[in-house]
């Protein structure tokens, strides 16, 4: 073996040296990234409920109500290191082919640093109908005069009906604004013109 | 090929409005004061809230009204009893709120206080000098909203218990006599308290010296949804972000008072 195979094999093993591995280190050095994963959606609780009015006889309705939930998402957020170098890995394919092995190495290095943490379900801040409409029993409902600017309050009895001839004997030729009450919320329900 | 284009384009096209058409729109005419003192922070978390786009037209309660009935408008927000005549048409109205009425002055004026008394002679022109109740020897300038705002005829009813009212500068939009009273020195003129909020330059005065704060304070006007007919499902939603809790927290912060 004469000097010149012999620098030959030393710059072999300098470029072995300082290319092999290289993108398994860069992989192994870079900090993790954090990103959040989108799991399957559910319904949650009820929050409120969308009320509806049906005349049923003669001045008399039925107060129907449709409960309301808002959409929620499971959220994962996942750090993990993102397999990097797939230059350093090329250039080292034609030494020995451990550019592949470097490249499946940092891949490993990548997977293996995944971390997942389950957030659980979140709200996504829509809101849908979650269930069969009901009668809405023992209900408050307002009644509003815009023109004298008074109010009144009824309750729904057990079927949910609502009998309005007592307060529109009263106050012909009027037009009245029917509201719900419910847990502080105030919900607009219908109008009425009284006759 | 043609043939292919042919067949896809009415697809696409179908595809595009659909796209286009998914977005509902509630076309809401309201009076400027409201909208001012209220309605935009409503309709910025109500549009954030729900899928539909509120397309605004800020006028004065008259215009807003006329909007609704000739099919402009889904929901009008007035700031007046709607007559007798409409309720009987079908029109429905929903108060939802009261509103002090303020009678401002300039920021440097250095009147507090003002009588009913005073405001009428002032607002009929039996008196046109600061000196007259108590501030100093100079011409009173009286600033109006337009004749055919609901503000100025409130005014007209709940003040100068319909005495005609003299006047020297008169704003087109009821807003504008803010900046009118900021910039006259000797500058008076009324408003909705809602408008007020974060305004510069004018200074509310206390009248009979009730504040505007005060529950016996003697001026409020009444705010109200208006629709014909029923309202509709988009117009019924933004009436319950009105009446929400969250729309409640706004009223409340400009000063208002919420019906319900």
């Amino acid at each position: 073996m004469n000097l010149k195979d012999k620098i030959k094999i030393i710059l072999l093993i300098v470029c072995f040296l300082f290319t092999s591995s290289c993108a398994t280190v860069i992989t192994s050095v870079m900090p993790p990234t954090t990103f959040v994963k989108k799991g399957d959606v559910k319904l949650g609780p009820v929050i409120s409920y969308d009320f509806n009015i049906q005349p049923i006889e003669n001045n008399i309705y039925r107060v129907i109500q449709i409960p309301i939930c808002e959409q929620e998402q499971r959220v994962f957020v996942v750090q993990k290191k993102q397999t990097r170098g797939p230059l350093a890995a090329l250039v080292e394919l034609p030494i020995f082919g451990l550019g592949l092995v470097d490249w499946v190495v940092a891949d490993a290095v990548a997977q293996n640093s995944k971390k997942v943490v389950d957030k659980g379900y979140v709200p996504t801040g829509e809101f849908k109908k979650c269930g069969a409409p009901s009668p809405a029993k023992g209900i408050e409902v307002v009644v509003q005069f815009p023109l004298s600017g008074s109010e009144k309050k009824l309750y729904t009895d057990e079927n949910g009906n609502l009998d309005l001839n007592p307060l529109f004997a009263s106050y012909p030729n009027s037009s009245v604004n029917l509201f719900v009450r419910r847990g502080g919320m105030t919900y607009y329900l219908t109008s009425i013109y009284v006759p | 090929m043609r043939k292919i284009i042919i067949f896809l384009l009415p697809i696409l096209f179908f595809l595009y409005t659909s796209c286009t058409a998914a977005q509902e729109i509630l076309r809401l005419s309201t009076s400027a004061q409201i909208a001012d003192g209220f309605g935009m922070d409503v309709i910025k978390e109500f549009e954030a809230k729900h899928n539909i786009k509120v397309q605004v037209f800020i006028c004065c309660s008259n215009t807003a009204l006329q909007r609704l009935i000739n099919g402009f408008s889904d929901l009008a927000c007035v700031a007046f009893k709607l007559p007798v005549k409409y309720i009987e048409q079908g029109y429905v109205e929903i108060p939802f709120a009261k509103d002090p009425l303020a009678i401002i002055v300039n920021k440097n004026n250095k009147i507090e206080n003002i009588t009913t008394y005073q405001i009428r002679q002032i607002f009929s022109g039996q008196i046109s000098n600061w000196n007259d109740i108590g501030g100093i020897d100079q011409e009173i300038y009286t600033i109006i909203p337009n004749t055919r705002t609901a503000l100025y005829k409130n005014f007209q009813v709940l003040v100068l218990q319909q005495l005609p009212i003299s006047w020297d500068f008169q704003s087109y939009l009821s807003i504008n006599v803010i900046k009118l009273v900021a910039n006259l020195k000797n500058g008076i003129g009324f408003i909705s308290n809602g408008a007020l909020k974060n305004k510069v330059g004018v200074k509310i005065l206390k009248v009979n010296s009730k504040s505007i704060t005060d529950k016996d304070y003697p001026y409020f006007q009444t705010f109200s949804f208006v629709t014909k007919g029923r309202p509709n499902r988009n117009a019924k939603e933004f009436i319950n972000a009105a009446l929400s809790k969250r729309g409640r927290e706004i009223i409340i912060s400009k000063g208002m008072y919420p019906i319900f």
